[in-house]
């Protein structure tokens, strides 16, 4: 086990660096440098643009600027914002608190919503609970983020007015778990819809699979009982694919995030690569790509490891 | 039947979720002498000469103080100055401090702040990016203390200038966003690492608020400064939000918003009637001095100053007005709306597709031609006026070729000369001198690639000028020529489409919010 560990993250090395590369080469090829932002202003000169380019090195060649970060990053710095002059793990520090909320309030959600309304559907296939779950996953799968959220707010903030619109807190001064868990509903929601429409298809088609294995007959003809057959036997194995698809859930939340954050002004990490790329912060760009590459791959390394669990006959050599 | 049980479960779940999460979130507490202002998006730094964002200034002009409050009107009132003169020969100004002005920390504001301030936005060792706020001052940037700005006592400011100099331009154009800051704090860290302070993450200004908390990208929370120079305020607390546009409304009607921040937190067009039918709301469409325009890349050799002309004469301005904007707006054929004081009807040439098709004809225009409409993305009205300026020039016989891009690509497009028509948008300003800037041959913002100085030499001149019939017949020339050369053909003044709750009052001076200061001092809690 420890030496397969040790080979994927052998493997996640190199896999990383090519994702800084790639991030880096893909932003420093876009036209427009954070000087064209920082200069926006009337006021600003050539001669002034000339001395910031050369205190961010922007005057060196690409290769030699993504060299210079990539020692930066090996010393344990992630450099220094453009926009806010702060120490980019300081503006990441401050919004990965509330991405990580959001992220795994969603995916917890999701699970608990879609794996009970999966399994029913596939036990009961054609009752009315199958029809009701296939059509909140077409309905969950099908809708894009911004539109559920518009919806939502539109439907629970105006309408119904019991939630908030966005923002993690009221301007009461005061600031607790309940305010918090409050402004937290609407977007975890709208973030869950895509993950709960596919994660009930995923789950339903995985547990009707394996309803037809002779395993389960055997079970039944031995007269063990319903849940039984459907926990230990069906469902475990069942688990498999559904955990690939968990896995590949994680990057598509921290994507889908970003999104979601804008519509509801939550602070973390999406809204602020919205900015840096709006403002074209390289350092932050990269701090933030750093992050989510690292999550996302100890994220794909902690599935692999849970497949060991749940199927004796996978070992990893 | 089950189904509708289960809408009916689901439904109430949320209910009861709702009731448990918002009554042990205590939404009511202290809500009532709370102020909360919607920005749609957040502010960059908190350091006054590090920042060009329009969102850092809504924080800034909070927490620190100008020398004047500044008003659409093209007058200005008193903030930290009491009062101001300029010397006969224009070139001294000489200006008095509020003796009651303090910092929060309770020390005086004293003459030898100021003196500080214009240091740090001068000097060569902090290379601000505001740097060049100041340079119509005596020694501007020759080294860290050698600008002409210096205390004659503890509440008076002698500011020398390099030349004479048009007060108003003085105020308008070059001090509006030069923010006070307190030497007793500063004054002893080096100039080098003077950015590199903790006191920029919780500053302690002179303004009517006192910066008390933030989450980042989501909010900044205030205290008032109850013993504001200007005036106390009536409320308690102020909270700034980011909200995005989509939600402003929602926010206005769920009591969640006040006041929304001016023009950089307008309504969408699309929300403005449900808007006006909100009991809760005060809604006002106010004419603004910022205006859209089209740059004409002057240095491509096709675009003769004829074919600019039929270009500037061949869009349906009136079109994008009542089309896109709804009425709520203006056509624009200068820098200068129609009741602008310094406004020139010589730029008119309204919408003459038959006379542009002429001139195109003189000039041999070539029909298979396709030009480069740069378009920047983030402003629907903007992105979609392209398309009927597209239309309007395909009438006349010009092809083009919309190419859309994010701002920052955009401008980088501009300024490098790759492009042929670009939209680009003006904050504006009461004050004439406000676009000559954009006509400098040898600037950034020189976006129509002009090699002529003409414009820019009689434009410029007018802050020289001190007289009002003295600067009108300078900017009447310089209108002139804008319509002669036509580096840019302008577009449409665009109402800011403002709205509060009717439990905040005062709020009378909405349309100032263009000049990136509001009389927050002013505003009362009426229920």
């Amino acid at each position: 086990m420890l030496k397969f560990v040790g080979k994927r993250l052998l493997i996640a090395i190199p896999t990383f660096i090519g994702i800084t590369i790639l991030v880096y080469v893909l932003s420093s090829l876009a036209p427009g440098t954070p000087l064209e932002m920082i200069f926006s202003d009337p006021h600003a000169t050539a001669e002034q643009m000339e001395v910031l380019r050369q205190r961010y090195g922007l005057d060196q060649p690409v290769v030699v600027q993504y060299f210079n970060w990539l020692k930066q990053l090996l010393s344990g710095n992630l450099g220094i914002s453009y926009r806010t002059g702060n120490l980019v793990w300081v503006d990441i520090a401050e919004r990965v608190g509330p991405t990580l909320l959001l992220t795994f309030s969603s995916l917890t959600f999701s699970l608990l919503v879609a794996l009970p309304l999966g399994i029913i559907s596939a036990y009961r296939p054609y009752s009315i609970w199958d029809y009701i779950s296939s059509a909140l996953s077409f309905v969950g799968a099908a809708m894009p983020n911004f539109f559920a959220g518009l919806v939502f707010v539109y439907l629970f903030s105006v309408k119904l007015n019991i939630f908030p619109s966005g923002g993690m807190y009221d301007s009461s001064g005061t600031r607790s778990l309940g305010m918090l868990l409050h402004h937290l509903i609407l977007p975890m929601l709208v973030l869950s819809i895509q993950q709960v429409g596919s994660l009930i298809r995923q789950t339903r088609g995985s547990m009707l699979e394996v309803q037809q294995e002779d395993y389960i007959r055997t079970a039944r003809s031995k007269g063990l009982f319903e849940s039984v057959i459907l926990f230990r036997h069906a469902l475990q194995n069942a688990f498999i694919p559904i955990v690939t698809r968990i896995g590949l859930m994680i990057p598509f939340l921290f994507g889908g995030a970003v999104v979601t954050e804008q519509i509801f002004a939550w602070p973390g990490l999406g809204s602020l690569m919205v900015l840096a790329i709006n403002s074209r912060d390289y350092p932050v760009i990269m701090g933030i790509t750093v992050f989510i590459a690292a999550a996302v791959l100890v994220g794909n390394i902690v599935i692999d490891l849970i497949y060991c669990l749940l199927d004796p006959k996978i070992r990893y050599e | 039947m089950k189904g509708r049980s289960f809408v009916r479960k689901a439904l109430l779940f949320v209910l009861v979720l709702s009731m448990i999460t918002s009554v042990t979130g205590a939404t009511l507490a202290n809500g009532n002498q709370t102020i909360t202002m919607a920005m749609v998006a957040a502010w960059d730094n908190l350091i006054p000469f590090d920042t060009t964002s329009s969102y850092s200034d809504v924080v800034l002009d909070l927490i620190f103080d100008k020398l004047v409050y500044l008003k659409q009107n093209g007058t200005y009132e008193p903030r930290l100055a009491t009062a101001w003169e300029m010397s006969e020969d224009n070139t001294v100004l000489t200006v008095t401090l509020n003796e009651n002005a303090k910092w929060h920390d309770g020390e005086p504001v004293t003459a030898h702040d100021v003196v500080f301030s214009m240091q740090i936005y001068s000097s060569p060792t902090v290379a601000a990016v505001r740097q060049n706020n100041v340079s119509p001052f005596a020694g501007f940037a020759e080294t860290d203390d050698s600008i002409q700005v210096r205390a004659l006592d503890d509440h008076t400011v002698e500011f020398t200038l390099a030349q004479p100099t048009n007060i108003d331009f003085l105020f308008f154009t070059k001090l509006r966003d030069i923010y006070i800051m307190p030497k007793h704090l500063l004054g002893d860290l080096p100039l080098e690492s003077i950015r590199e302070s903790d006191y920029w993450r919780s500053p302690i200004g002179s303004g009517p608020a006192i910066y008390q908390s933030q989450i980042s990208g989501e909010r900044m929370e205030f205290k008032a400064n109850k013993d504001y120079h200007v005036k106390s305020p009536s409320w308690d607390r102020f909270v700034l939000r980011v909200v995005a546009t989509p939600n402003l409304l929602s926010g206005l009607m769920n009591n969640e918003i006040d006041v929304l921040a001016g023009n950089i937190a307008a309504l969408q067009l699309s929300d403005w009637d449900m808007a006006q039918r909100q009991s809760n709301l005060v809604t006002e469409s106010t004419p603004t001095v910022g205006y859209q325009y089209m740059a004409i890349n002057t240095s491509k050799e096709y675009l003769t100053p004829g074919v600019r002309q039929a270009i500037n004469m061949a869009i349906n301005r009136e079109a994008i007005v009542q089309g896109l904007l709804r009425g709520q707006g203006e056509a624009a054929f200068g820098p200068f709306s129609k009741d602008h004081l310094y406004y020139n009807d010589v730029v008119n040439v309204g919408f003459n597709p038959e006379e542009a098709k002429k001139i195109l004809a003189e000039e041999g225009w070539d029909s298979s031609r396709e030009l480069i409409f740069s378009v920047p993305t983030g402003n629907t009205v903007r992105e979609m006026s392209a398309v009927i300026i597209q239309q309007n020039l395909l009438e006349i016989g010009i092809k083009t070729r919309i190419v859309s891009a994010d701002f920052a690509t955009h401008l980088n497009r501009v300024r490098e000369s790759n492009y042929d028509l670009g939209l680009i948008g003006s904050g504006g300003s009461p004050d004439p001198s406000e676009a000559v800037i954009n006509f400098k041959p040898d600037h950034i913002n020189n976006f129509a690639q002009l090699s002529d100085w003409s414009i820019y030499n009689t434009g410029s001149a007018g802050e020289q000028a001190f007289s009002f019939e003295d600067r009108k017949e300078h900017y009447d020339k310089y209108q002139e020529l804008l319509v002669e050369q036509v580096p840019f053909s302008f577009l449409y003044f665009a109402n800011n489409l403002f709205a509060h709750n009717t439990r905040v009052g005062n709020i009378v001076d909405s349309e100032d919010y263009s000049q990136l200061n509001r009389d927050v001092w002013n505003w009362t809690i009426v229920k």
